[in-house]
């Protein structure tokens, strides 16, 4: 709720500072060729949660931690941002849910030159829609999530930039040892992620992330769930278009969803259309 | 037993009028039902009680008849009249018995129903004096049609004195009259004639000479027939009742002719009939000899006292003797071991040769001891005519069927018979000789039967331990899929230690023992066959248990749904505790106690589980966590887990 009002404040400042005069542009040159970075290594913990609270309702509580290289510490990187996202989710049937909420991420400064604020907040608001197919043995995936995000930079002062993203992912998640994803299977989830992004601020990069993932996964419970894996992504950078960014992450996930309902109310859960 | 219930009545009648108190000399008056043997109706008598007696004293009325009873079929009806004094029928009193049918249709006549009766009618009337006949009394039987007499059936007509017929007699029924004479003490003297109906000199005349029946002449037309009955004075005689018993000692005395169902005989008897059956109620109410009195004399041989003692004798040993024969004879275990047991099929010869030649004329000999005939009849002329000739000796060859050899029969020696000869000594000493012959017979048959009995139970035993013991060895042998190693050597144990009590069984030489310990073993291996199939059944029995215990879960992230198997603690209790300590426990030296209970225990182990599915059992999952011996795990689950250390 908090992040929500936040939000509106947030887009509320915006409006203000737009109509205020933006301080002008500074002029980007686009190189002749793209440009690629050297590619960044990240380390990623994440929590995902989705605790249900009615028949067809869950909330969503996601976690997550991300760290980045620097120069003191290599390849796993200290703090980068943390996020916290949270959703009232909507099982609409077997194949189709939705979710929608906000997020606040928290955005730590790892430019260890840089002179700006230490810690920044970043909103968003995001729904998104998941369609689940079984497919043989095992599922397909196909995720649209859409966020209206306000950022804003680590310098003193600096305004928040809204944008929209507009992702669509594809998932697979292919059990290994078992016929069907059930507890106790290995499985491993490949997946592709395109992130386009809209916004004054977007003017030659819309294209802002496309993420390639493969994890190997395995199911404890079918309230718990470990994976990990490697992540590939590559992004226009925001400011000059030319030039691409690069970042080699791993990636850690655990996922849970408890039910704390009576087990009264729990069944039948193979119901869900009735 | 029927002054008892009148007397019962009585005391309730007083308790509920409570008109006077008990012992007073006043009279009271009694309306009520009444039960005299076969008549059953309402009653309304004055009485008195003395001393605690009830003693009948003024107007009496008994009476039945049922309407619905008529209408429905038949209504046998009854309605008797008159008065007592000091408990004995005094003055004149009417009995009037029925058996009337309807044919429902009614009339009103002066504003009454009336229904026309049809049937038979049994009126009698006529006046006592203590109890006794006194005056004329008559008797007469009509069939009913339409509520008016159709026709009279029978009639008799005497005159009494204090209880003494008096001077004649009429008996007369559709054909025939008899007529007769008494002295004056009631003895029949002179010609007792009957006249008939049907044709002119045709009659019967029995010719008493002061009582003694001197003969009989049957005519038929023109010939007659004299039968002689007791031709010569009596050296020695006694003077009877003329009833059932007097014509049986005629009877025995002519034996060619049948006089019994001649036509006087047949009067007589008929009027004894009727008499008896108002005796039988006065004599029921109170003191009364209601009795037609007709005297007759016949010769007496008294009996003396040895032959009192052979009586008695001959009355206890007959009956016995005749039981035995009877009920071995309709064995149908014995007809059927007498086809394969020859020795049995010898023992059931004697004992038909017993019945038909010692038990069933003794048996006619019993009838005439129980009438109380004996002492008028030459005991010698009566034995020679039971046996035609002399009564038999002993048993000792048994002719054999067709072309068989003849067997020898060994009787039994101890008792002493003597020369066969008409004497109820010789007779006394004979039924005994039947009498001990046939005890011995059904002994030695009863053995033998039981013996065949004892065979049949060793073919059925070894029959049901046989499909016992291949049932054992079908489980131990089969292979269940799902089925542990430690499942299949219990069930290899098992059959082991039925194999075992198999081979004592075989190896026992004494039948009775043997037989014991095989119907025990029954049991035992029933209860090893038991808990063989429960060890048969676990996988299927844990697969249940698994699939009841797992729960379908939404599983969000991969958006499928998901087994989970739930209270894993309960489930884990039954499959890796209780079971397989269950089997552990399970050896070839197991008792027959302990596989009863391990049997049980699997199966109330499965149906606590599975209700305990449906049962909210966090505490109890909560308790279990820490626990592993089977015995605290199974007093948790409700469950007894058995004892291994208890006795065969």
């Amino acid at each position: 709720m908090t992040g929500l009002r936040n939000s509106i404040f947030s887009v509320l400042a915006l409006v203000t500072i737009s109509i205020a005069g933006v301080r002008a542009q500074e002029d980007v040159i686009l190189p002749e060729k793209s440009k690629y970075k050297e590619p960044v290594s990240k380390v990623w913990v994440n929590t995902y949660g989705n605790i249900r609270i009615s028949k067809r309702l869950f909330w969503v509580a996601q976690t997550h931690f991300r760290f980045q290289e620097t120069e003191n510490t290599p390849f796993v990187g200290q703090v980068g941002q943390v996020y916290n996202r949270h959703a009232i989710g909507y099982i609409y049937n077997k194949s189709f849910n939705t979710a929608l909420g906000g997020v606040l991420r928290i955005n730590f400064n790892t430019d260890e030159a840089s002179e700006g604020r230490k810690v920044v907040p970043e909103w968003r608001i995001w729904h998104q829609y998941q369609f689940a197919m079984p497919v043989s043995s095992f599922m397909v995936y196909h995720r649209i999530r859409i966020e209206h995000r306000w950022t804003q930079g680590f310098a003193e002062n600096s305004e928040y930039i809204f944008r929209n993203r507009w992702r669509y992912m594809l998932r697979l998640k292919i059990p290994l040892n078992k016929p069907k994803l059930a507890p106790g299977a290995w499985y491993v989830a490949p997946e592709t992620e395109l992130i386009m992004q809209s916004g004054k601020k977007v003017v030659a990069s819309p294209m802002e992330d496309l993420r390639i993932t493969t994890t190997l996964g395995y199911i404890l419970t079918p309230r718990l769930t470990m994976a990990a894996g490697l992540m590939y992504s590559q992004g226009q950078d925001l400011v000059n278009g030319g030039i691409y960014k690069q970042n080699w992450t791993i990636r850690c996930h655990l996922y849970f969803s408890p039910d704390f309902r009576k087990v009264r109310n729990k069944l039948p859960e193979i119901h869900l259309t009735d | 037993m029927k002054r008892l219930t009148l007397h019962l009545l009585a005391f309730i009648a007083v308790l509920t009028l409570g008109t006077s108190p008990l012992g007073a000399q006043t009279l009271q008056e009694y309306s009520g039902p009444l039960e005299i043997g076969k008549y059953k109706g309402r009653a309304q008598y004055q009485y008195r009680v003395d001393s605690g007696d009830t003693i009948l004293d003024g107007a009496f009325r008994f009476s039945r008849s049922n309407l619905q009873s008529l209408l429905k079929e038949v209504d046998t009806s009854f309605s008797i009249s008159g008065s007592f004094t000091g408990n004995s029928p005094r003055g004149p009193l009417q009995f009037r018995f029925g058996t009337y049918r309807s044919d429902s249709i009614t009339d009103v006549v002066g504003m009454q129903y009336t229904l026309k009766v049809s049937g038979v009618q049994h009126e009698a009337s006529g006046s006592l004096d203590s109890g006794r006949p006194h005056g004329q009394w008559i008797h007469t039987v009509s069939r009913i049609a339409g509520s008016e007499v159709a026709r009279d059936l029978f009639s008799s007509s005497v005159a009494y004195r204090n209880g003494i017929p008096q001077k004649s007699f009429r008996l007369r029924d559709t054909t025939d009259i008899l007529v007769g004479r008494f002295l004056r003490n009631g003895v029949a003297h002179d010609a007792w004639t009957l006249y008939t109906d049907t044709g002119a000199g045709a009659g019967e005349e029995w010719v008493f000479d002061e009582g003694r029946l001197r003969y009989i002449d049957i005519s038929r037309g023109a010939s007659s027939d004299r039968i002689p009955v007791w031709s010569q004075p009596f050296a020695n005689s006694r003077t009877i009742d003329l009833d059932a018993r007097f014509l049986k000692l005629i009877q025995l005395n002519t034996p060619t002719t049948d006089i019994t169902s001649g036509k006087v005989s047949r009067l007589l008897t008929r009027n004894n009939h009727y008499y008896s059956r108002i005796d039988t109620i006065l004599s029921a109410l109170g003191n009364s000899a209601y009795r037609p009195g007709f005297r007759v004399r016949v010769p007496w041989h008294p009996l003396d006292a040895a032959d009192s003692i052979r009586v008695r004798q001959l009355r206890r040993d007959i009956p016995v003797a005749a039981r035995i024969a009877r009920e071995l004879l309709d064995n149908a275990g014995l007809k059927i071991l007498e086809r394969s047991d020859t020795e049995a099929g010898l023992l059931l010869e004697v004992t038909r040769m017993f019945k038909d030649d010692y038990i069933d004329p003794s048996e006619l000999l019993l009838e005439y001891i129980e009438m109380g005939i004996l002492e008028y009849i030459p005991r010698d002329q009566l034995i020679a005519r039971l046996w035609t000739g002399n009564p038999p000796g002993r048993i000792g060859e048994v002719p054999g069927e067709a072309a068989e050899e003849p067997q020898n029969y060994r009787d039994t020696e101890e008792v002493e018979l003597g020369t066969p000869s008409n004497t109820l000594e010789y007779l006394a000493n004979l039924v005994g000789y039947a009498r001990g012959n046939l005890q011995r017979i059904e002994e030695l048959l009863t053995a033998r039967l039981n013996a065949e009995r004892q065979e049949q139970e060793f073919a059925r035993t070894e029959e049901r331990l046989i499909v016992l013991i291949d049932d054992l060895e079908a489980l131990a042998d089969s292979l269940v899929p799902g089925s542990t190693v430690q499942e299949h050597q219990a069930l290899v144990a098992i059959r082991q230690s039925a194999e075992n009590r198999l081979k004592i069984y075989s190896s026992m030489g004494n039948a009775g023992e043997k037989l014991a310990y095989g119907t025990d073993l029954l049991g035992c291996l029933g209860a090893l066959d038991s808990l063989a199939k429960e060890i048969y059944r676990l996988p299927q029995r844990r697969q249940a248990i698994r699939e009841a215990y797992t729960d379908q879960v939404w599983n969000p992230f991969t958006a499928t749904l998901m087994e989970e198997s739930v209270k894993k603690r309960i489930t884990s209790a039954y499959t890796e505790i209780l079971i397989p300590e269950t089997l552990r426990r399970i050896d070839a030296e197991i008792t027959c106690e302990h596989a009863e209970a391990a049997g049980n225990f699997l199966k109330s182990a499965f149906r606590r589980i599975a209700e305990l599915r449906d049962e909210d059992t966090s505490r109890l999952e909560r308790r279990l966590r820490r626990e592993d011996d089977p015995e605290i795990v199974a007093e948790l689950l409700e469950l007894a887990f058995p004892d291994k250390n208890q006795q065969e």
